[in-house]
């Protein structure tokens, strides 16, 4: 009787373990390990599964170039941010868009749709971001409440629009082709941008007040200066990020090579930003009011390759962070799916209904997403629900073949929301911990409502009308 | 515990050490991946008998080093995810203890446990003389199965580190700065 229950409590024990605050990575190992003891002691476990553990975690996680992919885009996005590209692009999108209500609100939005490369972790990508832009939007008067909003679900955009890191293990655990994944996530992705921008412009509009605009001597004076700016800070990580989603969209590129090659093009723009454009005497390009005291960036052949190094070294940590999971999360499902966990899970859900499966899937990692980044919950829930999501049918409404892509989806949309949604949605949390002191809490609560709104608007968008990302795959890949 | 200390800090010296080196295998990746793109999309030829299965199998080889030298690094620079809700509350003490237990019966039985199957696993790909499964790819594949070898004994030397440290923090033998570096960092 104890024995059967045996995966249940392995994940009751997980769950109150991960609240002691010991690495999530080894949580999973040590919880793995102990059911596996457990488990031989009551004879539902054989030591000669445990064996199986290299092979899978050398077949799994080293020899897959999938996620060989994973390393390089984390590199670009890691790279665009620490040589600055990030930062002048905001400022030019600012400049560019200062005479739209809301204007360095959607200068956000957008650059957290452009830049979505650069958010692989959560928290980090949300940190970035509000570095990057809630002192400047504070600075400008604007309402504290639409600025952090405007920030935290931007920030978090970068989990849907590809190369999302998210999609591409969500794709190696579904075994569904990550070309796929990401072209299925364009639509929902700009859909979800498009209503935030929808909302501020509307907002900003009926109340300037929200929003005050930039001043008009900021920024170059000359049209010239002005083609210098969008050659110089617009063009180059756009032209970047086209190349790579393009040539993975159009089927010219694997992820991985797309991903190899974004990275070097990213290394590109750092010595083009750091180094040549310096030694060519072109100025940097700041917000800075004339006769202000501009602090310039240092520059040089030497700081690039301190950047260089510094950017090696953050990838290194983050892709560590990431497989650290990853090799737990295999020796946990490994664990669980030998002490009949798959069976228990099927039995629960086998006979609902395929809606049913659908809705409470969803809640369930609705609710994680309180807690847990997008990591540990692809890692741990998917491989769970990942038989059952394939053997689902809902009829007319979608087709059969394309179920899973729609699954993954919607799972990516309803994180995003779960991650915002206060008063748990950490990536509030985070924000809250780099933000200037006069934010208060309350007010990023206040804030993010708006977008949580308009996130539960876009998941139910997509659930009735699948065809928003199912359409494009459908067109381009056929 | 000085002594111990003086361990951990050499610990953490080799354990970096072998992280840096791991992270510009991940740079390698990048430059090997354009080279194979440039080379193929361009038609330009390959030298000394080199072919794309080879190219493509060495990025997965440069991955998988760049995993294997990490995690254990990682995990002494307190980079892994942890869930912070209710550990911020936590005092000090209660943080190193938490460290002490979850070192002692979850890190380290993993990490050996790991080394032991790592090791037939890795024996047998070398006493076979293991080569890749496709036609053209590359041979020796006991070398990037021994990554899983170096994983294990590098996560096992950071646990041992991490368990020195937090034993003098739950002592009070660290000083305050130290101590905000041992227990700092999060999700």
């Amino acid at each position: 009787m104890f024995a059967e229950y045996l995966p249940i409590f392995m994940f009751v024990a997980l769950g109150l373990l991960l609240f002691t605050g010991f690495p999530v990575a080894f949580i999973l190992g040590g919880v793995g390990l102990a059911f596996a003891f457990i488990g031989m002691a009551l004879g539902e476990f054989q030591f000669i599964f445990l064996k199986l553990l290299p092979s899978r975690i050398f077949g799994g996680v080293m020899e897959n170039l999938i996620l060989t992919a994973i390393p390089m885009f984390i590199f670009m996005g890691t790279m665009l941010e620490r040589s600055g590209i990030a930062r002048d692009l905001l400022n030019c999108l600012q400049v560019l868009l200062r005479r739209v209500p809301g204007g360095l609100a959607l200068a956000v939005t957008l650059m957290g749709t452009i830049l979505a490369a650069t958010t692989g972790i959560i928290g980090a990508s949300v940190i970035m971001m509000s570095l990057l832009a809630l002192p400047v939007m504070i600075g400008r008067n604007y309402n504290h409440e639409l600025a952090t909003g405007t920030i935290a679900a931007s920030g978090t955009l970068g989990i849907l629009i590809p190369p999302s890191i998210m999609l591409v293990i969500m794709a190696d655990l579904l075994s569904r082709s990550v070309g796929n994944l990401f072209v299925a996530a364009v639509f929902p992705g700009l859909l979800l941008a498009s209503l935030y921008i929808a909302y501020i412009v509307i907002r900003c509009s009926i109340n300037p007040s929200l929003a005050p605009k930039l001043e008009d001597n900021v920024g170059p004076e000359t049209t010239l200066g002005y083609i210098g700016m969008i050659l110089r800070s617009f063009v180059p990580p756009v032209v970047l990020i086209g190349l790579v989603l393009g040539s993975i969209l159009g089927g010219f590129a694997t992820p991985t090579e797309a991903a190899g090659v974004g990275a070097m093009g990213a290394v590109l723009l750092g010595v083009i930003n750091l180094v040549i454009l310096p030694a060519l005497g072109v100025k940097e390009f700041t917000l800075d009011q004339p006769g202000q005291d501009t602090v310039s960036e240092p520059t040089g052949v030497l700081v690039f390759f301190r950047t260089l190094a510094d950017v090696v070294d953050r990838t290194m940590r983050t892709n560590a962070m990431i497989f650290g999971i990853f090799l737990g999360a295999t020796l946990f499902s490994a664990v669980f799916r030998f002490l009949g966990g798959d069976e228990i899970v099927q039995s629960w859900v086998g006979d609902v209904g395929a809606w049913r499966v659908l809705i409470t899937v969803l809640v369930i990692v609705f609710i994680l997403g309180f807690f847990f980044d997008w990591i540990e919950i692809t890692l741990i829930v998917l491989p769970v629900f990942a038989p059952i999501i394939a053997t689902l049918d809902f009829g007319d409404h979608v087709d059969k073949f394309e179920v899973t892509y729609w699954f993954a989806i919607l799972l990516a949309v309803n994180l995003q929301t779960s991650f915002l949604t206060p008063p748990f949605g950490f990536a509030l949390f985070y924000m809250k911990a780099v933000a200037p002191k006069e934010v208060k809490i309350q007010e990023i609560y206040r804030g993010i409502i708006p977008f949580v709104l308009l996130q539960l608007i876009g998941l139910s968008l997509v659930i009735a009308y699948p065809d928003i990302a199912l359409w494009l795959p459908r067109v381009l890949l056929d | 515990m000085q002594g111990l200390l003086g361990l951990s800090r050499a610990i953490d010296r080799l354990v970096s050490f072998f992280a840096t080196i791991g992270g510009w295998l991940g740079f390698a990746l990048v430059v090997v991946v354009c080279y194979d793109v440039i080379t193929r999309y361009f038609g330009v030829p390959k030298p000394a008998g080199l072919n794309s299965t080879m190219i493509q199998e060495f990025e997965y080889w440069l991955h998988s080093g760049l995993i294997v030298f990490a995690i254990g690094y990682a995990y002494t620079k307190n980079a892994h995810v942890r869930i912070d809700l209710l550990r911020e509350n936590f005092s000090n003490k209660t943080k190193h203890l938490i460290e002490i237990i979850g070192i002692t019966i979850a890190l380290i039985p993993y990490s050996a446990i790991g080394l032991y199957l790592s090791w037939p696993f890795v024996r047998q790909s070398f006493l076979s003389g293991e080569i890749s499964k496709s036609q053209t790819g590359l041979s020796n594949l006991w070398i990037v199965k021994a990554g899983l070898i170096a994983l294990f004994v590098l996560l096992l030397l950071a646990a041992i580190s991490q368990l020195i440290k937090s034993v003098a923090g739950y002592l009070e033998h660290v000083h305050p700065e130290d101590e905000e570096e041992l227990l700092g960092g999060g999700h």
